[in-house]
C-alpha cells in the first residue's frame, strides 16, 4: 500500500558547531504510520539526530536536503515545523511543577484536542488527579501526563526521545495500544534499548554506526526470514560475546559453598540465591576470618578458602554489588577510572598505557551502551543505570570464571534491567558461572537454572530446579520456609 | 538565550579549573600588591629564601598529600619532621659525617631518607591493621616523635648550610635551557592529550607563564637552590605515579571507598605501606633542606610547617575524606601559602596573628569540605 512520504532526508550532514561531524551522509524517508525504532549504543547521537530533525538545537550545523511533505524545512524554525505537524518530545516529561495537572494538560491544546485528551486520560492505566499540583506527581504520573498530551496534539510525525524508558514494560505496551487507537495515522520515531526491542511493534529500525544511519524495513525482512535480534546487534556493531572472553579455560570447574548448604556450580550455570535482604547473604562469603564465616568456599580441590584469597590468587571471581556506595564504586572518581580499575590492576605492567585503557573503555561503551560523556563524569553524578552498568563492565573486564552478582539490578530501570539480563545470559552461554543473589523472584525465575533460598536464621534451605522453577512455587516455598 | 549562557559557562568551566585560577591569581596579586607597598618584598636577595621555603613546603605537602589521598588522616607530620631534622644533625656532627665531601653527604642523606621510608612502611602496616583508630595513632606518634626530635635538637649543631644553600646552586643558563625543553615537552603532551578539544590551552599557558616567571627571577638572582630542583622532580614523579601508575589508582581507590578497593583485591598493607614510605622519604628530604644560613633549627618550625602543609593541600583541593585531589593544585596551594609567609615576614607583625589567620582559613576549608554535596547512599 502506498503511503505518504512525510520526512525525506538526502545527503544530510549534521555537525556540532564547535566539534566533530556527527552524521556524514544521511538518506532516509519516513512515511505516514511508520513506527521507527532507533537502535544504537549511547553516545551515537540518537538524541542529536531527533533534535536536528525537529530543529530544536542551536548548536548544530546541518546541510543537505530535508523536506517535510515535499517542502524543504532545512532553514525553518522549530515552531514552523511544529505548525506543519512535526513534533519533538524530549527525554524528560514536559510537565511544569508549578501548575496543576489540569493546567499542564490543557497547555497549548485547542478545544478539539482537549476533548480528545480527556478520552485519552480515561484510557490511561495511570490515575492522574487533575486538581493535584504536578509537584506531587510521581515520575510515572508525569510521564503519562506528558505523553498523553503529546498524543492529543495528534502529530503527523512524532520524534520521541528516551522518555518511554521511564515507564514499566506493561505501561509501555499499554501506551502503544493507546497510540495505535487514538493516533493511527501518526508516524513515530523513538530510540530504544535492546530490552525494549520486543515491546514496540516497529515496522522499521534505524541503526547508527559511527557517522552513518542504516535503515532496515522489518516488514520485508520478516517476510524473507524470521527476524533475529542478533542481526540487529550486528548492524549496530556491538560485539557479542565480548572479544576478551576468548581466553577462558575449557575444563569444568566449580564453586561450592560448604556448611548448611552444599552445591557445585558448573560452567555456564546461573544459580540464584533468593533472599528478602540480599545484603545479609553476601557478608557470609566475605569474612576476613575463614573460620567465622558461615559458609566456606571450595575452589576446585582446595577447601576452607576465603573469598579474598580466591580473588587475589586466581583472579577467577568477580563481584558486582548493587550496594554501590557501600562496596561497589568510587564516587569521586570518573566512570573511566571505575570501569578500567580491575582490568589495569591485573595487567603485568604497572605503568598504565593510555591506549589500553581507552580501548577497554571503548569496548565496554559499545557492549553496555554507555556514552563517553558518562565515562568522563564523576560516578556520583551518574544515573543508577549507568553506575551499575559501569560496575558490571568492571567485573567483566577481568575475564571472570565466576560472576557473583549481589542484588545487581537494584534501583535500575526496567529497560536497563533487560539489557543486563541479555549480557548475563550471553555470559552464561559463553561458560561463565553466575551466582545471582537477588530479592526479585520474577527475574530469578526467568534468569536462573537453579534457585536456593534460606530461612531468616539461615538454618533451613530450599532448592528449586527444573520443572519446579516457577514463580508461584518459589514464593510459596519461601513462605513455608520462614514459617518453619 | 538562557540556555546559550549556560553553555558558555559550561565551556568556560571545562576550559579553566577555577581552583587553579583562584590560587594563582591570589598568589600573584598578593606578591604584586605587597611588592608595590613594601620595599623589603622587592629585595632580590630574599628570592633565595623564598625558593628555599617553597621547596621545603612542596616536599612536605607532596608527602602529606599521598597520605590524605589514600584516606589516612595524619597528625604526625610535625613529629616526624622534628625527628628527621634531629637525626640529620646528629649524623652530620658525628666524626663520620664531618669527614665526608658533597657526594658522601648526599649518599648519607639518601640513606637517612631510606631509613625513614622503611619506618613509613611500618607505619603503613600499623594503619592497615588499625585503620579505625589511625587519627589517634598518628597523633600519638607525632607527639612522641616530636619529643624525641626536640631532645636531639639542642645537643646538635647546625649543618649543611654551605652545601645545600650556598654552593649547590644550578647556573641560570642550565635552568633556563632545562625549563625551555620541559615547556616544549609539556606543551606537546598537552596538545596531544586534549586535541581536538581546546583544553590544552590551560596547561600550555600555565607552563609558559611559569617559565617566564622563572626567567625573570633568575635574571637578577642567577641561580636556583638544589631543593627547588629536587622538589620539582618529586612533584613530577608524584604526578606520574598518581595518574599513570597502578599505585596511584590504588591509592585513590582506597581513599575514595576502602571496601570497594578491598572487593577489587587491593592490598591495604601494600598501599598504605607505599604511601607511608613516600611520605617519610619526602619528610626526610625536606628536613635536609630546611636549615638555613645562620639560623638555628627550632621546634616550633616543624609545627609551623605542619600547619602550612595542611593549608597547602586542602587549599589545593585534596579531600579530607581521601580519594580526591591532584598535585598541580597542591603546588599552587604551596605557592599561595609561601607567598603569604614571605609577605608577612616583611612586616613587623607578631607571628601569632599569622597562625590565627591560617587556623581560621584551615577550619573554613575543612568545614566547606564537610558540607560538600555527596551522592545519596545507594
Amino acid at each position: 500500500m502506498l503511503r505518504l512520504v512525510l520526512l525525506c532526508a538526502k545527503n544530510l550532514r549534521i555537525q556540532k558547531l564547535s566539534g566533530p561531524t556527527i552524521f556524514e551522509t544521511l538518506n532516509f524517508e519516513v512515511q505516514a504510520r511508520d513506527r521507527i525504532q532507533i537502535l544504537a549504543s549511547s553516545g551515537r547521537g540518537q538524541s542529536l539526530l531527533l533534535k536536528a530533525l525537529a530543529g530544536v538545537s542551536d548548536h548544530l550545523r546541518i546541510s543537505g536536503d530535508l523536506s517535510f511533505e515535499g517542502e524543504s524545512i532545512l532553514h525553518t524554525s522549530a515552531r514552523d515545523r511544529r505548525r506543519r505537524g512535526l513534533y519533538y518530545h524530549p527525554s524528560e516529561p514536559m510537565v511544569f511543577s508549578g501548575l496543576s495537572n489540569l493546567e499542564n494538560f490543557q497547555l497549548g491544546l485547542s478545544r478539539a484536542q482537549w476533548n480528545r485528551a480527556l478520552s485519552l486520560l480515561q484510557a490511561s492505566p495511570c490515575a492522574i488527579p487533575l486538581n493535584q499540583s504536578a509537584e506531587q506527581n510521581d515520575i510515572r504520573q508525569n510521564t503519562w501526563l506528558s505523553l498523553l498530551r503529546f498524543v492529543a496534539l495528534r502529530p503527523k510525525l512524532a520524534l520521541v526521545d528516551r522518555v518511554l524508558s521511564k515507564l514499566t514494560k506493561d505501561d509501555q505496551k499499554r501506551f502503544f495500544k493507546i497510540l495505535s487507537e487514538f493516533s493511527p495515522e501518526s508516524a513515530w520515531v523513538y530510540p530504544c534499548s535492546l530490552g525494549e526491542f520486543s515491546i514496540f511493534k516497529a515496522n522499521k529500525f534505524w541503526s547508527l554506526p559511527p557517522q552513518r544511519l542504516i535503515e532496515k524495513d522489518l516488514e520485508s525482512e520478516s517476510q524473507s526470514r524470521p527476524l533475529r535480534l542478533e542481526s540487529i546487534r550486528d548492524m549496530s556493531s556491538t560485539r557479542f560475546p565480548p572479544k576478551n572472553f576468548q581466553s577462558i579455560q575449557k575444563d569444568l570447574w566449580g564453586l561450592s559453598l560448604k556448611g548448611d548448604l552444599k552445591f557445585r556450580q558448573a560452567r555456564g550455570e546461573i544459580v540464584g540465591i533468593y533472599a528478602k535482604r540480599p545484603d545479609e547473604i553476601f557478608p557470609q562469603f566475605f569474612r576476613d576470618d575463614a573460620n567465622s564465616a558461615r559458609w566456606q568456599l571450595i575452589w576446585k580441590a582446595s577447601e576452607n578458602l576465603r573469598l579474598k584469597d580466591l580473588m587475589m590468587k586466581t583472579q577467577g571471581i568477580s563481584i558486582v554489588s548493587g550496594y554501590r556506595m557501600r562496596n561497589g564504586m568510587w564516587p569521586s572518581q570518573t566512570g573511566r577510572f571505575n570501569l578500567s580499575f580491575s582490568y589495569l590492576r591485573n595487567q603485568k605492567r604497572s605503568w598504565i598505557p593510555s591506549k589500553t585503557e581507552e580501548r577497554l573503555c571503548l569496548h565496554y561503551q559499545s557492549l553496555l551502551r554507555l556514552s563517553s560523556e558518562d565515562l568522563d563524569r564523576e560516578m556520583r553524578w551518574l544515573s543508577d543505570d549507568t553506575q551499575q552498568k559501569i560496575l558490571l563492565g568492571r567485573a567483566l573486564s577481568v575475564e571472570p570464571q565466576v560472576l557473583i552478582a549481589e542484588d545487581l539490578t537494584r534501583g535500575m530501570s526496567e529497560a536497563a534491567k533487560e539489557e543486563v539480563y541479555f549480557v548475563i545470559r550471553d555470559l552464561a552461554d559463553y561458560g561463565v558461572a553466575v551466582l545471582w543473589i537477588s530479592r526479585e523472584a520474577q527475574e530469578m525465575e526467568s534468569l536462573c537454572h537453579r534457585i536456593y533460598s534460606f530461612s531468616e536464621d539461615f538454618q533451613r534451605t530450599l532448592e528449586l530446579s527444573g520443572e519446579e522453577l516457577k514463580l508461584e512455587n518459589l514464593v510459596e516455598a519461601v513462605e513455608k520456609l520462614n514459617e518453619g | 538565550m538562557r540556555d546559550e549562557e549556560g553553555t558558555v559557562i559550561r565551556k568556560i568551566r571545562k576550559l579553566v579549573d577555577w581552583r587553579k585560577l583562584v590560587l594563582l591569581t591570589s598568589s600573584l596579586v598578593t606578591l604584586l600588591v605587597s611588592g608595590i607597598l613594601v620595599p623589603e618584598v622587592r629585595d632580590i636577595s630574599r628570592v633565595v629564601e623564598f625558593f628555599q621555603s617553597i621547596s621545603v613546603l612542596t616536599l612536605l605537602a607532596v608527602g602529606l598529600s599521598w597520605l590524605y589521598l589514600s584516606g589516612i588522616r595524619d597528625f604526625s607530620l610535625g613529629g616526624w619532621y622534628l625527628l628527621a631534622i634531629g637525626l640529620a644533625q646528629l649524623w652530620q656532627n658525628s666524626s663520620w659525617g664531618k669527614s665526608m665531601d658533597f657526594k658522601g653527604v648526599a649518599i648519607g642523606a639518601l640513606l637517612i631518607c631510606l631509613a625513614l621510608a622503611a619506618l613509613g612502611i611500618l607505619m603503613g602496616w600499623l594503619f592497615s591493621k588499625r585503620r579505625h583508630s589511625m587519627e589517634f595513632i598518628s597523633l600519638g606518634l607525632g607527639i612522641f616523635l616530636g619529643s624525641v626530635g626536640i631532645f636531639l635538637l639542642p645537643r646538635t649543631e647546625l649543618w649543611c648550610e654551605p652545601l645545600f644553600c650556598g654552593q649547590a646552586q644550578l647556573p641560570a643558563a642550565v635552568i633556563f635551557v632545562g625549563a625551555m625543553v620541559l615547556g616544549v615537552i609539556v606543551s606537546l603532551a598537552a596538545i596531544r592529550h586534549f586535541w581536538p578539544s581546546s583544553r590544552w590551552l590551560g596547561p600550555v599557558i600555565l607552563t609558559w607563564f611559569a617559565i617566564l616567571l622563572l626567567t625573570v627571577s633568575l635574571y637578577s638572582y642567577g641561580g636556583l637552590p638544589l631543593a627547588a630542583l629536587v622538589a620539582l622532580v618529586l612533584v613530577l614523579a608524584s604526578y606520574g605515579l598518581l595518574h599513570h601508575h597502578i599505585l596511584g589508582r590504588s591509592v585513590l581507590a582506597v581513599g575514595d571507598n576502602l571496601e570497594a578497593a578491598r572487593f577489587n583485591g587491593v592490598s591495604l598493607f601494600k598501599t598504605f605501606g607505599m604511601v607511608g614510605a613516600i611520605y617519610l622519604f619526602c619528610v626526610a628530604l625536606a628536613a635536609f633542606f630546611e636549615t638555613k644560613v645562620g639560623v638555628r633549627a627550632e621546634a616550633w618550625w616543624a609545627y609551623g610547617r605542619q600547619v602550612d602543609a595542611w593549608l597547602a593541600i586542602f587549599l589545593g583541593g585534596v579531600a579530607l575524606r581521601g580519594g580526591k585531589g591532584c598535585f598541580s593544585n597542591v603546588l599552587l596551594g604551596v605557592l599561595l601559602v609561601s607567598v603569604m609567609n614571605f609577605v608577612y615576614s616583611s612586616f613587623d607583625w607578631p607571628m601569632s596573628l599569622l597562625f590565627a589567620f591560617k587556623a581560621l582559613v584551615l577550619s573554613t576549608i575543612i568545614w566547606i569540605q564537610t558540607k560538600e554535596k555527596m551522592a545519596p547512599s545507594r
